[in-house]
């Protein structure tokens, strides 16, 4: 009887010492698998362009201060710590914080700058020493979260600021680097207080045993919970380092809620209570993130600052005894105010339009998961001081509009998209007069019909066969029927009168839609199509004569896209907002490099520019004139559709092209044209963005003839009146007319050469010119 | 001397035109545009970019992109020569060094496009114009 009472022990022994182990060997499994393994998801993280700063550049000091709020950098006399600057006059000196760009890590530096008017006169280090090139780390513009919408930031240990982590020790767990997970003691005399209180009011847990509750088990109470803490711990304990337990409570610990957004660790609290690094913050601000652990919603200090402060001046204390801080340090910092930014720093972009853009493009490289958790760091071309600017034009624009025409407030909407000319980097995208509200984008999805903007296309085709045509071809613009399935189409002029026999080039400038149609039709409309093909429209074209006058849907991107091949020449780049992205640690995984293809051929496309420079001056573009600054050369062309439903303009400076739209999300007429409504918005935004006066480049092909414009026809060589007008070398040239006798009046020297057509001036050229005629 | 050049310019109309007056038909001839952007170029090798443009800034990128080359760390000296078309973006030098670039990469169709692009931009540099023509010509043949 005895014996067999012994072996059942002995097997209830054995049966609970194989379940203890199965129980510790899964807690093991758990615990190992997570920590050796990627501990965390990391949201993609995405960038606007960084800020180049080089004598020379043109950079008004408050466009620096402005930037240098948006990465909120503090303005102190000091600069101790990066993320400082100081401002006197025109001179700045900035401690910049350090960055890993996708082409290499800058480490922190000193940098000073003055600035003479409106660009940057000197740029050196610290000695004195002149800088080349310089570059501040870009704004952070979005993120992409992971499915528990976990946000944080990681750091190394080594990293970490050592008042930090001393403070941490000190409140949380001070024989952290004695005990071995668990400390008994403690938990004996957590029970006995809770059980005296009736309730909680003292913690016995160490820091691992916390961390172990945040990684791995939920916020229940209950005995075996606990038990399987401990049991974790002292695994925990049992594998790694304390070094390694302390890095990942640093980056794991919760502390602080944003709507859906939880905030882990301590990197990203720091940025998301003070809006700067974890290694710029004082003493008070440690002391405060230190508090929250204990319990980030109670001591919220947003929501509950007397609490907050409270703990934070405890904890200031406690810090002042360990020797931490001397003790007038830490009565001086309990009288601080907290320091957390009043507005919180959202997890949801204040760029939707533009991150639309990049999600868009990111989505075919890579997968929704991996950029929820893989910790990419995105790198685009958004430059966010063009990105304000543009927003408040057309706000601006739109308001005035509606004022002066007397519309209800918020009739109007609108759409911009620009980007850098030669490398085509899209800068910015506005998609909503109230561009914060999320929905609808129009700048990308929005399909509307074109108008006249699609014009130049017809031009260029006719332009790139000089056998055939030049500017000055003429076209007739007289009554014109086509016939069609559904009866014959009668194209109009906008002022619906014919102008008879007009050059080309003026037919472009005022836009006269009979004109255009009969040299479409003349050309062949898949012809046509194919030239909006190659300047870059992706999207199929149905061959209707009615293409030619703009009855095609494309969204503002696509013109950007035409226009963009346009500006350079007829060299295409394929937009891109996104430049590079690299992995967690900053190696760079994948690079969308500048690619250029001839779209069409540069002397075709200098005199279609050429045209479209005069749309701006004597065209259907003239009020540009009164509205950029003097001497802001640009090129474009406006477009309005049926009924005055849509108002658009395509344009370009030498290093910007931008195109506007403005009409109504219910397609009803505006009452605008699109010099009346798009072009307003265009204008204010070139002037008020740093950009270049355009200047034509003409290829080596190009010669330039005094013409008449007005008549289509070249002037013989002695004359040197009218204006000069470019050819391509080779091709048709008009019929040539003698002198008039006198200069038009209108006549302007061309820019550039105006002081060579000065007979007093360029008398040894005039000679030699007149010699070899008779020659 | 320049007081008496317009009565001499004058006189010569005077003695030239009534005896030989011109046929308003004969075609002019055509005014050549001065090149509109001005730069100092050297022929440099198609493969690392040397040269001496006035711009300092373009001269520093230049040589960064340069060393680049020479350790055969293309992607990099490709970052630095976008970068420095992003500040300089109508730099004809630029253009064909990033050209040289691809031509090393051996992304040919890049390489012509590129040279092609600077040709444009050369503004009648004939020092350029010649070693882009080179990359084209070295491009052709490689994709041949």
């Amino acid at each position: 009887m005895k014996q067999l009472f012994f072996s059942f022990l002995l097997i209830v022994l054995a049966l609970t010492a194989w379940a203890m182990w199965n129980t510790v060997e899964n807690l093991n499994r758990q615990v190992t698998t997570r920590f050796e393994g990627r501990r965390w998801e990391l949201p993609a993280r995405i960038y606007a362009r960084p800020l180049e700063l080089y004598a020379g550049k043109n950079l008004r000091p408050q466009e620096l201060q402005q930037e240098l709020e948006q990465l909120r950098y503090i303005q102190t006399e000091n600069l101790e710590k990066p993320g400082e600057y100081r401002a006197a006059g025109n001179r700045f000196t900035i401690h910049s914080r350090g960055f890993a760009f996708a082409d290499g890590r800058q480490p922190p530096t000193l940098i000073k700058l003055h600035f003479t008017g409106n660009h940057i006169a000197a740029l050196t280090d610290q000695a004195g020493k002149p800088l080349t090139l310089f570059r501040l780390e870009p704004l952070h513009i979005a993120a992409i979260y992971p499915g528990d919408n976990e946000d944080r930031l990681l750091i190394r240990i080594k990293d970490a600021p050592d008042l930090l982590i001393r403070t941490l020790l000190l409140v949380e767990d001070k024989k952290f680097y004695q005990h071995h997970g668990v400390r008994p003691p403690a938990i004996l005399r957590a029970l006995l207080a809770n059980l005296k209180a009736g309730k909680t009011v003292q913690g016995g847990s160490t820091l691992t045993q916390q961390l172990v509750k945040n990684f791995f088990l939920t916020s229940e109470q209950s005995l075996r919970r606990k038990l399987n803490e401990a049991l974790m711990a002292l695994i925990l304990e049992y594998h790694y380092t304390k070094e390694e337990i302390l890095e990942a409570y640093l980056n794991e610990i919760y502390l602080g809620q944003d709507g859906k957004r939880a905030i882990h660790g301590f990197a990203m609290a720091s940025r998301f209570y003070f809006q700067r690094n974890l290694d710029e913050l004082a003493p008070d601000q440690i002391a405060l993130l230190v508090g929250l652990a204990k319990g980030a919603s109670f001591y919220n200090p947003r929501k509950h600052p007397e609490r907050a402060g409270a703990r934070r001046n405890r904890i200031l204390i406690s810090m002042s005894r360990a020797g931490l801080l001397n003790t007038e340090d830490a009565v001086s910092l309990q009288k601080k105010p907290l320091g957390v930014s009043k507005r919180i720093p959202s997890g949801i972009t204040r760029y939707p339009a533009f991150v639309e853009l990049v999600r868009r493009q990111l989505k075919r490289d890579y997968r929704d998961q991996d950029l929820q958790s893989e910790g990419l760091s995105i790198f685009t071309t958004l430059n966010p001081v063009l990105q304000q600017q543009a927003e408040q034009s057309l706000q601006r624009v739109l308001s005035t509009i509606e004022r002066e025409r007397k519309m209800a407030d918020a009739t109007l909407q609108g759409a911009l998209v620009l980007c850098s000319a030669d490398q085509g980097e899209v800068l910015a995208v506005v998609d909503d007069r109230f561009p914060r509200q999320a929905g609808f984008n129009r700048a990308l999805d929005m399909r509307r019909p074109l108008g006249s903007v699609i014009k130049p296309a017809v031009y260029l085709n006719a332009l790139s066969r000089p056998d055939f045509y030049n500017l000055l071809t003429i076209l007739d613009d007289e009554p014109l029927s086509i016939p069609l399935a559904g009866g014959d189409w009668q194209p109009q002029n906008y002022d619906k009168t014919f102008h008879g026999p007009v050059p080309l080039m003026q037919a472009l400038v005022h836009s006269y839609n009979v004109a255009t149609v009969r040299l479409g039709m003349e050309l062949g409309l898949e012809n046509v199509i194919n030239t909006l093909h190659e300047l870059g429209i992706k999207e199929q074209i149905q061959p209707f004569p009615s293409l030619l006058l703009g009855a095609v849907e494309f969204p503002p991107i696509e013109v950007l896209q035409m226009y963009q091949t346009i500006a350079a020449g007829g060299y295409r780049t394929p937009l891109r907002a996104i430049l590079a992205v690299t992995d967690r640690q900053n190696r760079l995984l994948q690079r969308y490099p500048l690619t250029v293809e001839q779209a069409a051929d540069p002397a075709a496309v200098f005199c279609l520019n050429f045209a479209l420079q005069e749309v701006t001056k004597t065209g259907t573009g003239h009020v540009l004139q009164q509205l950029l600054p003097p001497g802001l050369a640009v090129a474009g062309k406006t477009g309005t559709t049926d009924e005055l439903r849509d108002s658009w303009f395509a344009g370009f400076s030498d290093t910007h092209v931008a195109v506007a739209w403005v009409g109504s999300d219910d397609n009803g007429s505006t009452g605008l044209t699109g010099a009346t409504g798009a072009l307003r918005v265009w204008a204010d935004v070139m002037a008020r963005i740093q950009t270049t006066p355009l200047q034509l480049h003409p290829p080596d092909t190009i010669d330039f003839y005094f013409s008449s414009i007005r008549q289509g026809k070249l002037f013989a060589d002695q004359c040197r009146q009218g204006e000069l007008v470019p050819f391509i070398r080779g091709g048709l040239l008009p019929p040539v007319i003698p002198c008039t006798g006198s200069r038009p009046s209108g006549y302007t020297p061309p820019r550039n050469r105006s002081q060579k057509n000065e007979p007093g001036q360029t008398i040894e050229e005039g000679i030699q010119k007149f010699l070899r005629i008779f020659r | 001397m320049r007081r008496h050049a317009f009565p001499v310019f004058l006189l010569l109309i005077l003695l030239l035109v009534p005896g030989c007056a011109p046929s308003p038909y004969r075609p002019p001839t055509p005014y050549r545009r001065q090149p509109t952007i001005n730069q100092e170029s050297r022929m440099p090798g198609p493969t690392v970019p040397v040269g001496q443009p006035k711009n300092p800034l373009t001269r520093d990128i230049r040589q960064q992109a340069g060393l680049q080359m020479q350790k055969g760390r293309l992607t990099a000296a490709a970052q630095t020569l976008e970068r420095g078309l992003r500040i300089a973006p109508k730099d004809a030098l630029l253009w064909s060094d990033l050209a040289a670039v691809r031509l090393q990469q051996h992304r040919y169709g890049q390489a012509q496009s590129l040279a092609a692009k600077s040709i444009n931009l050369a503004g009648g540099d004939g020092t350029l114009i010649r070693r882009n023509q080179r990359i084209i010509e070295e491009a052709q043949r490689a994709r041949k």
